[in-house]
């Protein structure tokens, strides 16, 4: 288990992280969301020892990072893609990573496997596309076989295949009982893969929260009821005769909140009208997590005056 | 167990990327050579004036030096700018650990290569000196300025290490290296008045260079054991600064 105890990072008179406290639970994808500049990062090298906290204090498993003697065994991070030497090839990477922390050859080579990295494990990093730079940190990451992963921004960038390589990745560690905490800026990255959320903005916590909540938190859920002209008004009394507030669109479309599609349908059926649409539109996530972080967002493009 | 785990990781990234051979490479090419053509160029009449020193063909230290310097800078600085830095210190948190036992790695490496790339430019020039210049190994004083410019050579890699993990960015610091390596310590005790020129000139990086590569004891340098104590007193001006740095920055 991660624990953020009331974290605070200064930058000379900038504040990078706020009195920031969340915990990430064991067996559990927690996704850490966040404008680009919340302090995601920031927070992630502080978990690992990396960066000192101006105050607070944050832990792994009751204890500071850098009290681990082979953290690799416990956590497995990837911070940055492109963390390697250029010249060096792939496997002597992994190698020199491995022989500091007592992981066996054997081990580096399964990894490469696992990451699909086989291939072109003689090759020096520095010709690795993108794609293929992702796999070496993820296998860098699992080379210690830990209960505990965390992976900042592991989709930037990448192509189409590559999300759907890691996403599967996540869920598929996930599925075996480890920890994974990781960052995105982007809410449908989460959506996916996330049991849990932490939102941050410029260094505070926003949010704390299951996923499945913050579904439900999102306003504007709400049921599309379309009917002949005619029958509208019977179906606008009959509606709120049932508690349900709507609002009249300006195609025509009945708007209803405070009732659910089957409730609505019932309610048609029984004042014998036909429908001509019921659908029920959920607010997205992205939605949601926009509201949340409105106030937040550090750089917001102004808008041009024309 | 772990610290056999860190020396093995350290010795395996130096000796994993081209910088390495490259540096060293460059070294042991163009030391012996300059020894080469120094030895082969002196006239035999040099000998009867009396400024003739068998160990003059040992200069090429003055280049070779600047491949150890660069590589002492690489060794930390390369992992700073790739950012490997945080592998590092997230795989072994005792970054006082790994910076010793890096230091340690390329010491050895360093002295080891520096001693063979001296004695060699030895030998090659006493060879090539006209008959009756050259000397042999097991003449007086002999060994000691054979392996004298090795010793200097690993003392510059080490004092690159040492503004490498203060600086934290290659070309910053191979440009305080050179800075302190060519000016600093060359070329500004030629700004001083006449009378403390050469006091100044025997403390500075030429100085030691001379001091430990000359077969006779000079006025103008210091004694060998002076000279090695100096070594290590330049790199812990450094070194010392580049540890407590790196316990108390952020990575």
């Amino acid at each position: 288990m991660i624990e953020v105890r009331g974290v605070t990072k200064r930058y000379g008179r900038s504040l990078a992280v706020d009195d920031l406290s969340f915990q990430v639970r064991t067996g559990q994808v927690t996704g850490f969301l966040g404008p680009n500049g919340a302090g995601k990062s920031t927070t992630m090298r502080m978990i690992l020892g990396l960066d000192r906290p101006s105050s607070g204090a944050a832990l792994v498993d009751g204890r500071p990072y850098r009290s681990f003697r082979r953290p690799l065994h416990k956590v497995g991070a990837l911070l940055d893609a492109s963390a390697f030497h250029p010249g060096r090839t792939a496997r002597d990477h992994l190698r020199a990573i491995a022989l500091s922390n007592g992981i066996s050859p054997a081990r580096v080579a399964h990894v490469l496997g696992q990451v699909g990295l086989d291939p072109v494990a003689g090759k020096r990093a520095g010709t690795f596309s993108l794609g293929m730079k992702q796999r070496l940190g993820i296998a860098a990451a699992l080379l210690g076989d830990p209960e505990l992963l965390m992976f900042d921004e592991p989709v930037n960038g990448l192509d189409p295949e590559g999300v759907l390589w890691i996403r599967t990745l996540i869920r598929g560690l996930a599925a075996e009982g480890r920890t994974v905490f990781v960052s995105s800026h982007l809410m449908s990255e989460m959506e996916s893969t996330a049991d849990h959320l932490v939102v941050v903005g410029r260094g505070r916590l926003i949010a704390d929260l299951p996923i499945r909540e913050l579904i439900a938190a999102a306003s504007g859920a709400h049921v599309v009821v379309r009917v002949a002209a005619e029958h509208r008004p019977a179906m606008i009394s009959a509606l709120s005769a049932g508690g349900a507030q709507i609002t009249l669109e300006p195609d025509g479309a009945l708007k209803v909140a405070g009732m659910d599609a089957a409730g609505a349908g019932a309610l048609a059926h029984a004042c014998g009208i036909p429908l001509a649409e019921l659908s029920p539109r959920r607010s997205s996530l992205e939605d949601a997590y926009f509201e949340l972080t409105e106030d937040a967002v550090e750089y917001r493009a102004k808008e041009v005056a024309a | 167990m772990t610290l056999t785990g860190v020396f093995a990781s350290e010795w395996l990234k130096l000796r994993s990327v081209r910088s390495t051979y490259w540096t060293l490479g460059v070294a042991a090419v163009l030391m012996p050579l300059i020894g080469f053509l120094v030895a082969h160029g002196t006239a035999p009449a040099e000998k009867a004036a009396g400024d003739f020193d068998p160990t003059d063909a040992m200069q090429g230290a003055a280049f070779a030096q600047l491949a150890f310097g660069v590589l002492g800078v690489l060794t930390i600085s390369s992992e700073y700018s790739t950012g490997l830095i945080r592998t590092t210190f997230a795989s072994v948190p005792g970054r006082g650990t790994v910076l010793a036992v890096k230091a340690a790695v390329l010491f050895v490496l360093l002295l080891i290569v520096g001693e063979i790339i001296s004695t060699t430019t030895f030998l090659v020039a006493q060879a090539a000196y006209p008959p009756g210049l050259g000397i042999s190994l097991a003449d007086d004083g002999a060994l000691g300025a054979a392996l004298g410019s090795g010793f200097y050579m690993a003392f510059i890699g080490m004092f690159g290490f040492g503004v490498g993990a203060i600086v934290r960015h290659t070309p910053g610091a191979i440009t305080v290296m050179m800075a302190v390596v060519f000016v600093i310590m060359s070329i500004l005790p030629q700004l001083f008045p006449a009378s403390v020129r050469d006091e100044i000139g025997r403390y500075s990086f030429l100085g030691l260079a001379h001091g430990l590569s000359t077969i006779t004891p000079i006025p103008e340098v210091p004694a060998d054991g002076t000279s090695v104590a100096l070594c290590f007193f330049y790199a812990a001006l450094v070194l010392v600064p580049a540890f407590l740095l790196t316990l108390r920055r952020d990575a």
